[in-house]
């Protein structure tokens, strides 16, 4: 992924241009002063030139207004343009497209203020200490969150490279444990859910990118973990499949986009998560505008994607652009892709946002390894949480908006999808008495999403994305082989 | 020897000939799997195995070694040398 947001010729030419209207405004600040005068004298003081205070500033000889402080602040914003064209591009060099720049070259940030990164130095370690008081600690991790979060990025990126791991990974255990105190039921502890994720955003915002791999592995919550998906654990399983070995977190070749949202291009990757992915595409499909606008590239190279969490309250979460790859270094999870080759990253990062806000897990399915419950555990923040769930689950999340359980009847289907709605539906678990006609589209225990209607029947979208083919049914067949079709509402 | 887990609701994909194949559990139930294989998005077949069957893709033979029905469910399959 790259981040080329200049192009310094244009940006060489906007300086030129604001240099010549600057060399004339001092000329244009005269004639209107000469104007100025000259009415006044003609009108012998009988009344007043002007009640424009605007006009009031060009009497006299000194500029005090526009236009004539242009004279200086242009030329002088144009050679604040040069400086910094010159520190990106130096000596006319071209500027390749592409091109990574340090956002703290580009930006030109202010010196870090000392005394300010000290004191957050000192509140995070002064959280050493086990007595918080009688209402718990919550209200102690606040001031410290609230100072981390006015440190200027440069502030930051000192604070982070100065505050020792001991020290961060301890306020990153305190902000996760938002449990009672045994001794005081009372208390507050910790940071909540939806404020957590917002300071992490903050921070990640901010810091330069050679700081994310510290706030990754000391905070919890920066970086969803991969470790307890079914695909990773199977790969450190004996019996393991090929596609499993090797997955590893890193910076995807392909690009957020080519060419937009394109919901039928979004594939399922090695993660049971159709449910998600379902309602994502279902959403693509019925508003590519509201899925484009929900993402978007951060200064720093930070991706931030907008979700709304179990409560329905919006956050932009803001992660690292790397997303797990597979041993050959393509997408492992969701993506975009035609044929099968992966062409887009933004599915991914909307699939790692969730992966870190969804809060509902409560195991999935069970997975019938008795014994061994690492592969349907309840977790939070991790790609193993998203693994296996209700396809009611996933629209609030998507949308902001819970999804409307349906009639399962081909009219009622119809007239929510024709009034814009997405719709998704569950699959049976069982397929005996299946007819030949949906034995190659027809997956069990699954969700597709409604792509339409052709000739009287249902046209259903499997998540796996390109490749899988769609699921085309009459009204007595959606009655008979789906179940729980449900609504979801965008923009709502 | 090249060993495959088909796991419920994953699809797997793989590129052969120039064509884009696209492999998937339709169905488990105990002691047998529905998995088809889509060529460039147009299923080429769907086979209903039991372990010890074999299954054909892109050019290259696979023995159905096991069937795991229960909760999220698999198949794992292995292929011939």
């Amino acid at each position: 992924m790259t981040y080329a947001g200049f192009d310094v010729d244009k940006i060489r030419l906007l300086a030129r241009e604001l240099r010549k209207a600057g060399g004339g405004a001092g000329g244009l600040q005269r004639d209107l002063a000469k104007v100025l005068g000259d009415a006044e004298s003609a009108l012998n003081g009988a009344s007043p030139t002007s009640y424009q205070p605007l006009l009031d500033t060009m009497r006299g000889g000194e500029a005090r207004g526009v236009p004539g402080v242009l004279a200086t602040v242009l030329p002088d914003t144009a050679g604040e343009i040069d400086r910094r064209c010159d520190r990106i591009s130096p000596s006319g060099a071209p500027f390749p497209p592409g091109t990574v720049v340090d956002p703290m070259i580009v930006f030109d940030r202010d010196e870090p203020d000392q005394g300010k990164v000290n004191q957050a130095l000192d509140a995070i370690k002064g959280l050493g200490g086990d007595d918080f008081g009688m209402n718990g600690n919550r209200d102690d991790l606040r001031a410290v969150a609230k100072r981390l979060e006015e440190l200027t990025p440069a502030e930051l990126d000192l604070f982070l490279s100065k505050v020792s791991d001991e020290d961060l990974k301890r306020y990153g255990r305190l902000i996760s444990d938002t449990g009672d105190g045994w001794l005081n039921p009372f208390d507050h502890n910790g940071l909540p859910d939806g404020e957590r994720r917002e300071h992490l955003s903050h921070l990640l915002e901010r810091a330069g990118p050679g700081l994310w791999g510290k706030l990754a592995a000391d905070l919890p919550g920066v970086q969803p973990g991969f470790d307890s998906t079914d695909v990773f654990l199977d790969g450190a399983n004996s019996q393991s499949g090929v596609s499993t070995a090797g997955l590893h977190y890193g910076t995807p070749n392909v690009p957020m986009f080519v060419d937009g949202v394109q919901a039928d291009e979004v594939a399922q990757g090695t993660l049971g998560d159709c449910w998600y992915i379902a309602s994502l595409k279902a959403t693509a499909a019925a508003d590519p505008k509201f899925i484009q606008d929900g993402i978007r590239q951060n200064a720093n190279g930070t991706v931030s994607v907008r979700v709304w969490d179990k409560d329905g309250k919006l956050h932009w979460v803001t992660m690292t652009p790397d997303l797990p790859l597979d041993a050959g270094g393509d997408i492992a999870f969701a993506r975009s892709v035609s044929g099968n080759t992966t062409t887009e990253s933004w599915p991914g990062y909307y699939e790692k946002a969730f992966a870190l806000l969804y809060a509902e897990d409560k195991g999935g399915a069970p997975d019938g390894k008795g014994g061994d419950d690492r592969y349907d555990r309840e977790e939070h923040g991790s790609y193993g949480a998203i693994e296996w769930d209700y396809n009611e689950q996933a629209p609030p999340y998507v949308t902001g908006d819970d999804a409307d359980g349906i009639d399962l009847d081909y009219d009622d289907v119809k007239k929510a999808f024709d009034s814009g709605h997405p719709v998704i539906v569950s699959s049976r678990s069982s397929n005996d008495g299946l007819p030949a006609n949906l034995k190659a589209s027809y997956v069990t225990r699954h969700v597709f999403y409604v792509k339409g209607f052709k000739d009287g029947k249902i046209v259903l979208g499997n998540p796996w994305g390109p490749g899988s083919p769609d699921a085309v049914v009459t009204p007595d067949e959606f009655k008979k082989w789906f179940d729980d079709p449900q609504k979801l509402s965008v923009g709502d | 020897m090249e060993e495959w887990r088909l796991r419920r609701g994953i699809p797997y994909r793989l590129e052969h000939g120039g064509a884009s194949l696209l492999v998937g559990i339709n169905d488990l139930t105990p002691g047998q799997v529905v998995v088809t294989v889509n060529v460039d998005g147009v299923p080429s077949g769907t086979y209903e195995l039991g372990v010890g069957d074999t299954l054909d893709i892109a050019d290259r033979s696979y023995t159905v070694t096991a069937i795991e029905a229960d909760g999220r469910g698999y198949a794992d399959l292995e292929a011939g040398s």
